[in-house]
């Protein structure tokens, strides 16, 4: 064939374009950075974080040193048509493929989050390992906070969870980690819950320089939400999060303090080897965590003796809270977030498949027994 | 021996291609199965690698007797063969296997711009995908079979690069504890869901309908192409697996939805890259597989130009699949167990059947 | 042949006898053209004429190698004047180095147009004609096509004896060969056909020799008018197997790996058949670094024939239809970007390539001292005016800049990359990622369909040659290169 039949083909794409006239061009596209869900009995109200320039109209559009983002509301019987609401509001189509935090408000139902977040998980465009993460009070309060760091306010934001996360104190919140747990028999999940706290600067130039458009506010997560069956059974501090993430094998560093000799010493920690394995014996499911750490002291004065002693006193600790943290959330709360239907499933399938609907007896069989070897540097 | 072009017009196989070339034809033709692979709501991930390596050794055994074929007959093709020892038996396997690629096509064309619809609704109607790719397709096969074998060299080459760097950008949780055998029967859903997989390995028909057109070494093509294709498969369901665990059955397509959760640095997520790649492997499949038809219908009608015969068989399975897109039923006409018995009985007996035939007529001769 | 000779009928007409019907017939074939020169002379008691054409022969060469000689000659006894001044001339004389006895008036106006000088004498029915050939020509200059650092400095020139002479003072073989053709049917252009014969395949050989000896054009003034003849998919092909240089080193490399080559006189550009798309990115240079930078140099060429051909339209397919592969902070620049633009990406990406080609075109074609004041025009003014008055945003001027700077550095394939890049843009920006995908496929059947000489144009990477394609994907060092030769005739798809 001749060439131009290649041309002809390529023309033919056009085709492509005739129907497609939503060519969305980005000038149309509305960038959304952050979704929030708020439910009560007006319906739900869906905020989103969206990315607008406060550039000054030079070279550089977008000034790093300004948030570029701006807050938009609305409610609805359903999270679709509150969507729709916000969508008829701006005048553009919105584009989640860039949205940094899915924020769900403190009252929220979580009993079907597969329904919740069906937006998206149906969205093509949508990253799904996008943070999931509670507010202390609604989703709202969350998305008004500016945070004038990097480009836009999520980025810092999604930096900030990230920190938490690998230092053990926030549970990790991705949508796909977090639907996958709620699809477990215990039906059980942790979120990091996010609390809006002002900044402590009350210096009059430090109020002056904040964004113009938000308050001058930070966020932190100082607690973790335990959930079952969509209702928030108790919200444990960093220290539970923090053996939960140990036990799980979710964290790569962290701190614990020590009492040495009177005296509180600060020690960081970096996760060295992991091994966990479960056993069963005389009716009993022993679930055993080897966890190997490297400790760093900030006192450089300390003999091999002190540092060993050290090292004694961390592993103690460290296995004294996780003991008592599964302790508390397994038995007292009555959540599984360790994992351990999955673990079973994967070493004892045939007893997982007998006690798939009866995760309860499993549970009441239950023993953990947490190793720690601490080596101080 | 080289034959000119009115035998290319014809539709007869000018130039053998190489062992290398033959496994990049089936292997492309392959990963577009594997992108487009939709898990049933009671697969298990373990069972399902363990059922790939079943059907792959299955598949091994079902190409044996058309390897002894080709090294019996000196490399000469089934059809020609089957055509010199009987006008009505070449003519009844040309038509068996011209309607197994018609089928193919239909069925590609059909899965390609169903996902391309299901992922990319706002984006792509059925009708233009379908005459685009009709036209391309029409365009690619009548360079022949050894210009389509160089680009498919090409195009595997860049796919598996691309698929290397879409399984790399994972720094989420990778959790092998989702590699479970929680299933009351293995053993029996393993074999339950063989069919299925050997069903989509249609392509192994293309082994068999273009084997005279391999230049040497039919094992070691068939077994490299069987290694590679079991490797791949692998790697690509154990990651599906062990990165999405349980969301694979909220989403429709595991690879797209993997694609979509790779992220690197600089390209932030892999699903267009996906689409890129799936149409790809599709325009090959259908390239070869028009090829082949029209390699068939040149044993049914020896004069018919091979051009105008690419370009009806194309038309008839653009007419068949439209109406069933535009209609949303095409999720419904998949039948499995027909499709594998259908497939297996091509790939296997028929070379058998020829190679009895010819011990027979041996017989016969010396009696 | 009763019929007296005119331009029309000249070619085969015998020369006749006496010397004023010759020179009738010789103003009557040329219609007394004036730069048509003719001295008639009386040698040793025989009629001679003179006759060369005014500025290509050289005068003080004819003065010193042919007046002096003659008119010193002195006739033997029991000789006829007219048969001493032949002897004389045909066997007793060496007064040049080229030397033709022609029958014809086809032979007398060839060596005449080709500078020569030729004798006739009256009741002699020939001509000998003499090669001093005497036209302005340029020197050897630097190429200006292909510029090298460390190479030769050598081009081609617009005569092709002059070629000649540079191939064979870098290939002192025997079985290099040259064979001149008269190609043209006005024209009568010198067309060189040049080969090894121990390398090229004979049936290479034969078909080119076929295909030139067919031409039926009225002139052959450049490469171009033989490039379309030489290639069977001319109307097909988005490349092209028939290559170009203007250096005679290439032309030796290509002509020791079993290449044929045609040297066209009038132009400095030779051709090469067949020629291998991975060919494209290999330089002289390459043979004079060291292989880890030649290595790293090719791949840089592969990544700017990329660039200049695919990247404009994937970026218009990422940016219209699937921004959520961009990176976050490049696609927070270009939605800021966008904002204040008039036209779609798609519109913008064309408007700035169509500015490109202009002002490519542009910079060819105008005086030179008028040089800078294109890099003004269009690297200020039209770049950077164009961003501040909002017609395109920022980031395409980047886009741009990339996709021109890797477009210079293959300038054998510069044809190709601007309408395929344009293919790719229309792609990308009908149909995303899907658009280029199916430009991706056709472009790639179509460059492996090509087979010109049963030789792929994909060769050696498709289909794969292990011995080829290490000075394909690097350069393989000169110990390699001495154990194992490719020639062209190990990539034959038998």
């Amino acid at each position: 064939m001749k060439r131009y039949f290649i041309w002809i083909i390529i023309l033919l794409l056009g085709l492509v374009a005739f129907k497609n006239d939503s060519s969305i061009e980005i000038s149309n596209r509305t960038l959304v950075h952050a979704v929030g869900i708020d439910e009560d009995d007006s319906g739900c109200t869906v905020t989103l974080q969206i990315f607008k320039t406060d550039g000054s109209g030079t070279d550089t559009v977008i000034d790093p040193s300004q948030t570029n983002t701006r807050v938009i509301s609305n409610t609805a019987p359903t999270f679709n048509e509150a969507m729709s609401l916000c969508e008829n509001q701006l005048g553009n189509y919105i584009f989640i493929g860039h949205n940094q935090v899915i924020v769900i408000g403190h009252d929220t139902d979580l009993s079907k989050p597969d329904e919740l977040l069906s937006y998206f998980i149906r969205n093509k465009d949508n990253f799904l390992g996008v943070k999931v993460v509670l507010s202390e009070t609604t989703a709202q309060d969350v998305l008004n906070v500016q945070i004038p760091t990097g480009t836009i306010t999520m980025e810092n934001f999604t930096e900030i969870i990230d920190m938490y996360s690998e230092k053990g104190s926030a549970a990790p919140s991705t949508m796909v980690e977090f639907i996958n747990e709620s699809r477990k028999p215990d039906k059980a999940v942790m979120l990091p819950v996010v609390t809006v706290k002002p900044e402590q600067d009350q210096s009059s130039q430090s109020q002056e320089d904040s964004s113009g458009s938000g308050k001058a506010s930070l966020i932190s997560i100082d607690k973790n939400a335990v959930i079952k069956n969509g209702k928030i059974v108790k919200e444990i501090d960093g220290d539970m999060t923090r053996c939960i993430n140990l036990i799980n094998n979710h964290t790569n560093y962290g701190m614990v303090n020590v009492d040495y000799n009177g005296t509180d010493f600060g020690v960081n920690l970096i996760s060295q080897k992991y091994k966990s394995d479960i056993d069963i014996k005389d009716n009993r499911i022993f679930y055993n965590v080897d966890i190997s750490l490297l400790a760093n002291t900030v006192n450089s004065s300390f003999s091999q003796t002190d540092k060993d002693n050290i090292s004694r006193l961390v592993e103690k600790k460290l296995e004294r809270e996780c003991t008592d943290t599964f302790n508390r959330v397994f038995f007292t709360l009555d959540c599984d977030v360790f994992d351990l239907s999955r673990r079973i499933r994967f070493y004892y399938p045939e007893i997982y498949l007998k006690y798939k609907d009866n995760y309860d007896a499993l549970k009441a069989a239950t023993v953990i027994n947490v190793d720690v070897h601490c080596v101080t540097k | 021996m080289i034959t000119r072009t009115n035998n290319k017009k014809r539709g007869v196989f000018m130039k053998k291609i190489s062992s290398y070339q033959f496994i990049a034809l089936l292997l492309c033709c392959k990963l577009f199965n594997i992108m487009t692979y939709i898990p049933a709501k009671t697969d298990n991930g373990t069972l399902v690698l363990i059922t790939l390596v079943v059907t792959t050794i299955i598949e091994g055994v079902l190409l044996i007797p058309a390897i002894v074929f080709y090294n019996r007959h000196d490399g000469k093709g089934l059809l020609t063969f089957a055509s010199s020892k009987s006008r009505a038996l070449g003519l009844t396997l040309s038509l068996l296997f011209l309607l197994l690629c018609l089928w193919t096509i239909i069925q590609t064309l059909g899965d390609l711009t169903f996902f391309l619809q299901y992922c990319f609704s706002d984006t792509y109607s059925a009708w233009s995908v379908v005459i685009v790719t009709l036209a391309a397709t029409l365009y690619v096969s009548q360079t022949g079979l050894s210009a389509v074998a160089r680009a498919t060299s090409i195009i595997v080459i860049i796919t598996l690069l691309a698929l290397a760097f879409i399984f790399t950008g994972f720094k989420h949780h990778i959790d092998f504890y989702e590699l479970n055998l929680a299933v009351r029967n293995p053993a029996f859903e393993v074999l339950k869901s063989s069919p299925k997989f050997i069903a989509s390995s249609k392509e192994l028909a293309l082994f068999v309908i273009l084997l005279g057109a391999l230049k040497s070494k039919p094992a070691k093509t068939a077994f490299l192409y069987l290694g590679v294709k079991l490797f791949v498969s692998l790697i690509s369901a154990l990651t599906s697996i062990i990165v999405l665990g349980d969301f694979i059955y909220l989403s429709k397509l595991p690879f797209f939805t993997l694609s979509a959760y790779s992220q690197t640095t600089i390209v932030e997520h892999y699903e267009a890259i996906s689409m890129m790649l799936w149409t790809l492997c599709a325009l090959v499949k259908l390239s070869v597989f028009t090829i082949s038809a029209g390699h068939c219908i040149h044993h049914i009608f020896p004069k018919a130009h091979s051009v105008l015969s690419y370009g009806v068989i194309l038309v008839l399975a653009g007419s068949v699949t439209l109406p069933i897109i535009l209609d949303e039923r095409w999720e419904s006409i998949a039948a499995p167990n027909t499709e594998a018995i259908i497939t297996a009985t091509l790939i296997t007996f028929v070379p058998l059947c020829l190679l009895l035939f010819k011990r027979r007529q041996n017989v016969q001769e010396v009696m | 042949m009763g019929k007296n000779p005119d331009f029309n009928n000249y070619k085969n007409h015998k020369i006749a006898s006496s010397l004023d019907k010759i020179l009738l017939d010789c103003r009557t074939i040329m219609g007394n053209t004036v730069d048509l020169n003719i001295v008639e002379i009386n040698i040793c008691g025989a009629d001679c004429a003179l006759v060369t054409i005014e500025g290509m022969v050289s005068t003080s060469a004819m003065a010193e190698l042919v007046f002096q000689p003659l008119m010193a000659l002195v006739k033997p006894p029991d000789v006829k004047p007219k048969v001493a001044v032949y002897h004389f001339l045909t066997r007793k004389s060496l007064l040049t180095a080229e030397r033709h006895i022609l029958y014809d008036y086809g032979g007398v106006v060839q060596d005449l147009f080709s500078g020569f000088a030729v004798i006739f004498i009256d009741g002699v029915p020939k001509g000998i004609s003499l090669g001093i050939q005497g036209f302005e020509k340029k020197a050897i200059t630097e190429p200006k096509s292909e510029h090298n650092i460390m190479g030769s400095q050598e081009a081609f020139t617009e005569v092709v004896r002059t070629n000649i002479s540079l191939v064979r003072r870098r290939l002192k073989s025997p079985s290099l060969r040259f064979e001149m053709h008269q190609i043209g049917e006005k024209s009568s252009t010198d067309v060189c056909l040049v080969y090894m014969t121990d390398k090229a395949p004979h049936e290479i050989v034969d078909r080119i020799r076929k295909k030139l000896c067919s031409i039926k054009l009225d002139t052959i003034i450049s490469s171009g008018y033989v490039r379309s003849f030489l290639e069977d998919g001319i109307d097909k092909n988005l490349f092209s197997n028939v290559g170009s240089t203007e250096r005679p080193d290439v032309l030796c490399t290509k002509l020791n790996e079993g290449k044929v080559c045609v040297l066209i006189d009038g132009t400095p550009f030779s051709l090469i058949c067949p020629t291998l798309f991975v060919e494209n990115f290999k330089t002289i240079d390459d043979y004079c670094w060291n292989s880890y930078f030649a290595t790293f140099l090719r791949w840089i060429r592969f990544l700017a024939f990329f660039l200049a051909t695919a990247f404009p339209g994937i970026y218009v397919a990422a940016a219209s239809y699937h921004p959520e592969i961009l990176n976050l902070k490049l696609m927070l620049n270009l939605s800021a970007s966008e904002q204040a633009t008039p036209y779609p990406l798609f519109v913008e990406v064309l408007i700035i390539m169509a500015l490109l080609e202009l002002m490519s075109e542009a910079s060819i074609r105008l005086p030179t001292a008028m040089g800078s004041a294109i890099s003004i025009v269009g690297g200020l003014i039209i770049g950077d005016a164009a961003v501040k008055s909002g017609i395109i945003s920022g980031p395409e001027l980047i886009i741009v800049g990339l996709t021109a700077t890797s477009s210079f550095i293959i300038p054998s394939l510069n044809q190709q990359t601007s309408i395929l890049r344009l293919a790719y843009i229309f792609a990308g920006g009908a149909a995303g990622f899907f658009g280029i995908a199916i430009c991706t496929v056709l472009i790639l059947a179509n460059v492996c369909s090509m087979n010109e000489f049963d030789i792929p144009f994909t060769s050696p990477i498709s289909p794969f040659s292990k011995k080829g394609s290490a000075d394909v994907l690097g350069r393989s060092s000169f110990k390699t290169m001495e154990k194992s030769r490719t020639t062209i005739d190990d990539y034959t798809d038998k």
